[in-house]
């Protein structure tokens, strides 16, 4: 009667813990108060010093043993053994144990019951290992292993000893560090060794320093993709630089970088030079970037690498003026240019906005009547001229796209646009077709002009009106538009060409002298290392680059206002794709020219009638899509320029 | 040639049944003291039927060699060769185990029980009837040879050689090794 009345008890009490939702059998979660087995019950046998191996029934030894101390220390120290080993659910328990234990399902039970904890730090490290979870799950470790398919590549207990998980900034963790060569090379025993016998591993191994690299930080902790497989080539190079900054720093800027940035491997990688696993230092003969074995591996990609490709400097920095003073000072020169030029002409375009506005609200200055447009027009371009205009256009707007790309690589926009042109090396094809198009246009248009100068060699005056030669007049035109803009004089009347005409057109020979030479030179880097030493090709590709910043900003700027957005054309000249400018426009901007014209009776012949409305329709769109496509540059590269770092 | 092939073939094909007679006369002669199936009847002696083959041939060879003390098991298993005991701890292991559970008083059960659950179970289960993959069964185990054997255990002048077994003993409490033996010796099934 007794043991019934017992016996209902118990079973009374079993029902209301089963409805209560806390089964005393029951392990909820790792860290349940009250475990079936308390953790001093496994540890009589595992943190047994003396008897740290069995041998089972198949013959293999096993390490069972459990440091207690260590295990008391780590993040799991207050975790019953058998919250994680389930399956263990009396002692003595089955040998060896059958079941997986759910690591992933136990640190997301625990985040989500301590969603609700008011004290986000209690979720801090848990919402790490969640992430790093995510990224393991995705990663090639998560796959099946190939000759097991049952199990995975690596599970979490192949990496992480789960008895000794040190909280951060402890001694545990240093030594987790620190063993981390050992134990990837469980698996990777190739790497290992590579790896202890470079320089990396030796700071390890020998000096214990902790700050030298471990396998995981150059391929992650958890998201480990195949070596072989994009991201983790882009991952690495990435990862090098979490340690070498300025060189991560300097190899971006270099084009190198510039195609790795822009999500490409196509392209020499820190590994590539330096070696992988087996890194040594640079005096070590042994090394790849050692100066005896260095041409050899540029060979790798450059077959025709000659011996000055040793004098490149694939990290040279232009701010580093102890260790690189020609680039220092191309960079310093280049740099003084653009804020230069940029300073004094976007003064110039503020001030003349300002005096053309000013002229406007007091009824002064050139207003057309677009109710009674002219009807006769100043034919100004030949159709040679036109299109020689609109092919450079063209191909200065496609190399600005796809150089800057380059340059500011660090952008979404560049990522993408490469995308949208499909990829680095059809950018490189555009690219330098478009030079070539571009070089091209320049030799032609200097043939064309060499050709009317010889033909008008008898009378043709250098230093005339209608010469692009600069003149004395020029310096004055520019003294006496100052003075106009500060409403201290008229405007000055101008001959056929005015200063700032005269600018635009002499700075593409600055510019094809500079971006042409750099060009050619990082076009065909083999040959040009025939002769000139390789130092030249960190020189080119910093003045390559600047001119084209200086060029890009210029024109989509300082050009369009003075030829399409000042109020007096806004919003838009269409002269250079009709050939032709409304007469009383070219008498207010090219008086002394009309006049000369008018004297010598020659005006007549330059007289044309008003291009029909769909020449001006047609030469409308194309003015509008140049600019709207020069605008959008402009815009790509000061994004670039704002978020370069 | 023909009879030479048949008597081959005869001969390979008795051989196991061979092999199974040659270890039951020599088994027969273990009854006398273990009794018949290795279930004993006498209180100081062990039944043995259906104990792990593992635990069995381990403590005869550790007896026929000298690692482990006894005062009659040693001399006879020294007669036996390796594979003899070997066939013997199989033999033995293939028997029912036959628990012999033993009457006791409440109190000394509840005191041996405290005990086993601190001591005993992990290796040996709390009711003796589950233990580890080498460990002997207990449950029904003739309680006066379990106790001997723990003193011989918790005694500095015999030869045991199990290590964790024998600080288990030594950290029990004396009234604990004899409440404990008379535990497991109480139970049955």
């Amino acid at each position: 009667m007794v043991g019934s009345a017992k016996a209902w008890c118990a079973i009374l009490l079993l029902a209301g813990a089963i409805f209560s939702g806390t089964a005393p059998a029951a392990v909820d979660g790792a860290a349940a108060a009250a475990p079936a087995i308390e953790n001093h019950r496994c540890l009589r046998c595992h943190a047994d010093q003396e008897e740290k191996h069995v041998v089972r029934p198949d013959g293999t030894q096993h390490n069972i043993f459990i440091d207690a101390q260590k295990l008391e220390h780590s993040v799991h120290g207050k975790v019953a053994c058998v919250g994680c080993h389930r399956d263990v659910t009396k002692l003595p328990h089955a040998k060896p144990l059958a079941g997986a234990i759910g690591c992933i399902e136990c640190h997301k039970q625990e985040a989500e019951k301590l969603k609700r904890d008011p004290d986000p730090q209690k979720r801090e490290r848990l919402d790490v290992v969640l992430r790093q979870t995510d990224s393991y799950l995705h990663s090639v470790h998560a796959r099946p292993n190939p000759k097991n398919q049952a199990a995975v590549n690596a599970a979490c207990h192949d990496c992480h000893d789960a008895h000794d998980i040190g909280k951060p900034g402890t001694l545990q963790r240093k030594e987790h560090r620190l063993k981390n060569p050992e134990v990837c090379g469980r698996c990777h025993e190739k790497q290992k060794n590579d790896y202890l016998g470079s320089l990396h591993g030796k700071l390890i191994t020998e000096k214990q320093d902790e700050k030298s690299a471990v396998c995981a930080d150059c391929h992650t902790t958890h998201a480990i993709s195949s070596p072989k497989d994009d991201p983790a080539k882009l991952a690495i190079t990435q990862n090098c630089g979490n340690c070498h900054e300025n060189a991560r720093k300097t190899y971006f800027a270099s084009y190198h970088g510039q195609v790795h940035r822009l999500g490409y491997t196509n392209t020499a990688k820190c590994f590539d030079c330096h070696g992988g696993h087996d890194i040594k230092d640079a005096k070590d003969p042994t090394s790849r970037v050692h100066a005896d074995n260095r041409l050899e591996n540029c060979k790798n990609c450059h077959k025709n690498a000659t011996a000055s490709f040793l004098e490149f400097q694939p990290h040279g920095d232009p701010d580093n003026r102890e260790k690189y003073p020609w680039l220092w000072s191309a960079k310093r020169f280049m740099q003084a240019l653009i804020v230069g030029v940029m300073a004094f002409f976007w003064l110039h375009v503020l001030l003349w906005l300002f005096r053309e506005l000013m002229d406007r609200f007091q009824g002064k200055g050139f207003n057309e009547d677009l109710d009674r447009p002219d009807t006769v027009f100043y034919r100004r371009f030949t159709p040679a001229w036109r299109w020689i205009h609109f092919l450079f256009a063209i191909s200065t707007m496609a190399l600005i796209l796809t150089g800057t790309t380059l340059l500011f690589s660090h952008t979404g926009w560049a990522k993408a646009v490469v995308v949208f042109l499909g990829g680095t090396q059809m950018e490189g094809i555009i690219h330098r077709t478009a030079a070539v198009i571009w070089l091209a246009i320049f030799l032609v248009h200097l043939a064309i002009a060499i050709i009317n100068i010889w033909r008008k060699r008898k009378t043709f005056e250098w230093f005339g009106g209608t010469s692009l030669l600069p003149n004395w007049k020029d310096l004055r035109d520019l003294r006496d538009m100052f003075k106009w803009f500060f409403g201290l004089a008229p405007r000055p009347q101008f001959c056929h060409w005015t200063y700032w005409q005269k600018f635009d057109y002499w700075a593409p020979f600055w510019g094809a002298a500079v971006i042409g030479s750099s060009g050619i030179m990082l076009f065909a880097p083999e040959k040009t290392a025939a002769f000139l030493p390789g130092w030249v090709f960190n020189v080119a590709t910093l003045v390559h680059a600047e001119e084209a910043l200086l060029a890009a900003i210029f024109l989509n700027s300082v050009h369009f206002f003075n030829v399409h957005f000042r109020p007096e054309r806004f919003p838009m000249s269409t002269t250079i794709f009709t050939g032709a400018i409304p007469i009383e426009e070219f008498k207010h901007d090219h008086r002394m020219e009309y006049e000369r014209l008018l004297a010598s009776g020659e005006l007549d012949k330059y007289l044309v009638k008003r291009p029909s409305r769909r020449f001006d329709l047609v030469a409308s769109f194309v003015t509008s899509v140049l600019i709207i496509a020069g605008l959008t540059l402009l815009t790509l590269v000061l994004i670039g320029l704002s978020t370069a770092k | 040639m023909r009879h030479t092939i048949l008597s081959l073939a005869l001969a390979l094909l008795s051989a196991p049944t061979l092999a199974a007679l040659d270890i039951e006369p020599l088994a027969r002669t273990c009854n006398g003291c273990h009794g018949v199936g290795g279930v004993s009847v006498a209180a100081p002696i062990p039944s043995i039927g259906g104990l792990p083959k593992a635990y069995l041939k381990r403590v005869m060879k550790q007896w026929k060699y000298g690692e482990r003390t006894s005062i009659t098991m040693d001399r006879i298993v020294k007669g036996f060769s390796d594979d003899q005991i070997d066939a013997l701890a199989e033999y033995f292991a293939r028997q029912p185990w036959v628990p012999t559970p033993q009457p006791a008083a409440e109190a000394v059960l509840a005191k041996g029980k405290a005990a086993a659950g601190d001591t005993c179970r992990d290796c040996h289960g709390l009711t003796g009837n589950d233990p580890d993959v080498d460990a002997p069964l207990l449950n029904g185990q003739w309680a006066q040879y379990l106790e001997l054997e723990l003193m011989k255990y918790r005694s500095n002048e015999f030869k045991m050689p199990h290590r964790k077994m024998k600080k288990a003993a030594r950290d029990m409490k004396p009234d604990d090794v004899s409440a404990a033996a008379r535990y497991y010796g109480a139970q049955g099934k």
